[in-house]
């Protein structure tokens, strides 16, 4: 059987992008990136719930569409400054520094722990 | 919902082949009419399409939106914002399993047969899958392969049995189909490799 002794390499071109740095950046800065994912999805979430579209929100804010573009694609690096902003316009918190002696508690199981917070004060009794 | 995406452009016509950087000559991608342009006006191919979508939380949110039913059938039902961080997650993963392999040239044990029964088969232009470490993971890269060069066609979210079940993993189905002929059109051409099993 013959072989051909051309390859694929022959009929490519060079692509430009550094592919690989990308890649690392993402390993590199993923624990903000995650937190900055989360912020976007939330911003989307409300401009769901006031069924609002990006270019209001930037009409709101006062900047421009391709700014609001940049906060929904889940990378970008929030100023305190920007993220109070946008709890303001859009109503909603963004971020909560908690104290050493609080904690989350999703709203499902708000009564289980205002029950178990009961019962914990009366056994001080 | 008002934030929406185009979730695929419905074309295989393949235009060129880019050589990815870092690989030394063996991890390339296919280009497909379509993909000229990203939104900045940069130029585009199959696998930086990929990458750009499964980076996105609005791609996604989109994408498992439209897919919702499909989701709960295979994982169970979920959160949307928790399947779209999992889904971020896993394609960080692979992305960063697929720079490892590449900076090893070991991208034959990353890229399997796209058909089980193939197992112990290679030949040149096979259609090929990769999933990755993550065994949960239903995002898949699909690539062609002639010798140890590794031609990336696009990727797909598998959230069905069969590729042919769903419009978005039926066109990587083509595009597969679409690559290994056009690298046939330009006499990239070769022999079957029987391994022993």
């Amino acid at each position: 059987m013959t072989d051909t002794k051309k390859s694929i390499k022959d009929i490519s071109i060079p692509s430009r992008e550094n592919w690989m740095e990308d890649v690392a950046w993402r390993k590199a800065n993923k624990a903000w990136l995650r937190k900055s994912a989360a912020i976007a999805l939330r911003i989307l979430d409300a401009l769901d719930e006031l069924n609002w579209k990006k270019a209001k929100l930037a009409q709101e804010m006062g900047i421009s569409p391709q700014q609001v573009s940049k906060y929904v694609k889940g990378e970008e690096n929030f100023k305190l400054e920007t993220l109070c902003n946008l709890e303001n316009v859009l109503g909603i918190e963004l971020v909560t520094i908690l104290q050493s002696d609080e904690e989350v508690v999703q709203k499902g199981n708000l009564k289980n722990v205002e029950h178990s917070a009961k019962m914990g004060n009366m056994s001080n009794l | 919902m008002n934030q929406k995406v185009n979730l695929w452009v419905d074309k295989k016509k393949v235009l060129r082949i880019f050589e990815l950087s870092g690989t030394n000559g063996k991890l390339f991608s296919a280009q497909f009419e379509g993909e000229e342009f990203d939104d900045a006006g940069g130029i585009q191919n199959a696998f930086s399409k990929v990458r750009a979508d499964w980076s996105n939380p609005i791609w996604f949110r989109s994408f498992f939106t439209e897919f919702r039913q499909d989701y709960f059938d295979f994982y169970g039902s979920a959160k949307l914002n928790r399947m779209v961080f999992e889904a971020i997650e896993f394609a960080d993963d692979l992305f960063e399993e697929l720079a490892e392999h590449a900076v090893k040239g070991d991208l034959e044990s990353l890229f399997k047969p796209l058909e089980n029964s193939e197992n112990t088969l290679i030949y040149e232009l096979q259609k090929l899958k990769a999933k990755g470490r993550e065994r949960k993971s239903y995002l898949r890269l699909y690539a062609v392969r002639f010798r140890d060069e590794f031609v990336i066609t696009g990727g797909a979210i598998k959230l069905t049995r069969f590729m042919k079940d769903r419009p978005h993993t039926r066109l990587a189905l083509n595009r597969l189909d679409a690559v290994a002929e056009f690298l046939r059109q330009n006499n990239i051409e070769g022999k079957i490799i029987y391994l022993e099993s």
